[in-house]
């Protein structure tokens, strides 16, 4: 996996002066060489977790679909649709 | 030190007695060296427009409101209108919020005065008050060791004693950090336990409104106030209920695993050591041992994470709707170049750096493998915590791998460091748990230790009660 540091200035619409150049993309380059091990960490099933509950806590929203909205997920956002209060 | 409810009551029967305690913070803001509040002049004026209000409630009034008569001090990305957010921005210097977070219209309904608007690290990105457009953060007392990040300003206001509670938001660690390193209570409640309304975003999923107080009776008493609950200005917050029980036994589940790690400090694993052995030899306490051996990459986890949803978030700052007007500046290009050039310009290196590691976590050929693969892993860690208690009531680990560094050893480390170095806190955040710093122990040269106290998703007031009962 290559790292085109000037790819992602633009993909970030950052433009770095010569300055900010040195030390932030050697910080960038560090730091994602190391955000990278997650892909090989092998105690967890590969899927994303979109499936699942996609109902929302309030409003009306029993079908997320046709609200074309499915970022409720409780994996996701933590946040269920309903809490049992203690 | 008195508690908020004994000030409350206490201040109540006071005739003008607001105004006086404006008087009070404006000469302690004077004479605070650590760098904690920002927008001096128009908060004290804030302040004192509000002190006149408050003021002039009758003294029954004033006793159904249980903040009357404290002031709190706001983290400066929590919106009150028509005073400045910056988020430690030059990119929002001059923004005027033109309407409250919910936050802050909780604690303003219940007669709070707004004592101070608090330094924090650029954004919230940063975990010791050093990446701010606006100047660092340090620790009262000692000026040579920073504060903690995000919420520096809140932990050194609070530490000063310039107001009676303060608010921070905590992400990755950004409530439990500074009130470590200040020898405070931090308390960082379940994702959802607060409003996000209001609270300039970072990573939307991990980001919740924290509170640094001088005793744990008083974050008791900021729940009991009800200021959570379900805003539906925010689909993702829920709200939780201030009920918990005193229980005669309680099971700690600990890791055995920081006693040798080699990132942690000698005074931290001691201190650690003590407080276990001291729950062995209570016969109200069983000890259990844990290990989650996923926790180790949980700031790497924890990273891929916050970048990707800060790249997306931060995406809103481009010169048009937010910050010195693009058209005002004299940039060469096109409008993308425009914004580029204006993105560097205003952005501190801390938020670029992330929007980057964001933009290449995010793009297509990566999305899967590292975003889709940490989102995985952060279910996995929600689980795996999840079953710890089950068997136990709370988990108790340290806040920070070490005491308050100094500005001169913090500026030597590298962003790999600094980033790792978070891997205490944000594995609760990952999971969305409930954490409580405690300042129980102190280093050699008087610097805080904090250990953390964490319990089950929005069974927050419980943890309270528990964390009380473990560390009377």
């Amino acid at each position: 996996m290559s790292i085109d540091l000037k790819k992602l200035e633009s993909l970030g619409c950052l433009s770095l002066s010569q300055e900010q150049r040195d030390e932030i993309l050697a910080a960038v380059q560090a730091n994602i060489e190391t955000l990278k091990s997650v892909a090989d960490i092998q105690a967890a099933p590969l899927e994303f977790p979109t499936t699942g509950n996609t109902q929302f806590r309030t409003g009306d929203f029993s079908s997320p679909d046709k609200q074309g909205l499915n970022i409720g997920d409780d994996s996701y956002f933590l946040a269920p649709k309903t809490v049992k209060k203690d | 030190m008195k508690s908020l409810k004994e000030k409350h009551l206490e201040a109540i029967e006071t005739k003008n007695f607001l105004s006086s305690k404006v008087d009070e913070i404006a000469k302690k803001v004077k004479n605070d060296s650590t760098g904690s509040c920002w927008d001096i002049e128009q908060s004290l004026n804030y302040s004192y427009e509000e002190a006149k209000r408050l003021d002039t409630i009758s003294t029954d009034d004033r006793a159904k409101q249980p903040f009357w008569g404290l002031s709190v001090g706001m983290k400066d990305l929590f919106t009150i209108k028509g005073l400045k957010t910056t988020a430690g921005s030059r990119i929002l210097e001059n923004f005027i919020s033109p309407y409250d977070s919910t936050v802050w219209t909780d604690l303003k309904s219940r007669g709070a005065l707004m004592g101070a608007k608090l330094a924090m690290d650029e954004f919230a990105m940063g975990s010791y008050s050093n990446t701010s457009s606006f100047g660092r953060v340090s620790i009262p007392g000692y000026p040579e060791h920073t504060a903690g990040g995000s919420s520096g300003g809140s932990g050194a206001a609070l530490a000063a004693d310039i107001v009676d509670f303060t608010v921070g938001s905590d992400t990755g660690g950004s409530v439990r950090l500074p009130a470590a390193f200040c020898s405070t209570v931090g308390y960082k409640p379940s994702y959802g336990a607060f409003s996000r309304f209001g609270m300039i975003a970072y990573a939307s999923s991990l980001d919740q409104a924290g509170f640094l107080t001088h005793k744990l009776e008083d974050v008791q008493y900021l729940l009991d106030s009800g200021i959570s609950h379900a805003d539906k200005n925010d689909f993702t917050s829920v709200g939780i209920v201030a009920q918990g029980e005193v229980k005669k036994h309680l099971t700690v589940a600990y890791f055995p695993s920081i006693l040798t790690s080699s990132g942690v400090t000698e005074d931290v694993k001691q201190a650690y050591a003590k407080l276990i052995e001291e729950y062995r030899q209570n016969k109200d306490v069983t000890v259990i041992e844990v290990n989650i051996p996923l926790m180790e990459k949980a700031a790497e986890i924890y990273y891929v994470i916050a970048c990707s949803e800060a790249s997306s978030n931060l995406a809103r700052f481009q010169g048009v709707y937010f910050g010195p007007q693009l058209v005002e500046q004299n940039f060469e290009g096109n409008y993308w170049e425009q914004c580029a050039q204006y993105r560097s310009k205003f952005f501190g290196a801390e938020v670029q750096k992330r929007i980057m590691m964001g933009a290449f976590i995010s793009s297509s050929e990566n999305f899967q493998l590292i975003f889709g693969k940490a989102q995985a892993l952060r279910a996995e860690i929600k689980k795996q915590l999840n079953e710890v208690l089950e068997k136990a009531d709370v988990i108790v680990i340290p806040t920070s791998p070490s005491t308050s560094p100094k500005w001169d050893d913090i500026a030597k480390m590298t962003s790999v460091q600094i980033y790792m170095s978070d891997f205490m806190t944000v594995p609760f955040s990952l999971a969305g748990l409930p954490a409580i710093s405690m300042p129980l122990y102190k280093d050699k040269n008087g610097l805080g230790i904090g250990i953390q106290f964490v319990g089950k998703q929005y069974k927050d007031y419980q943890l309270i009660t528990d964390t009380l009962t473990l560390t009377k």
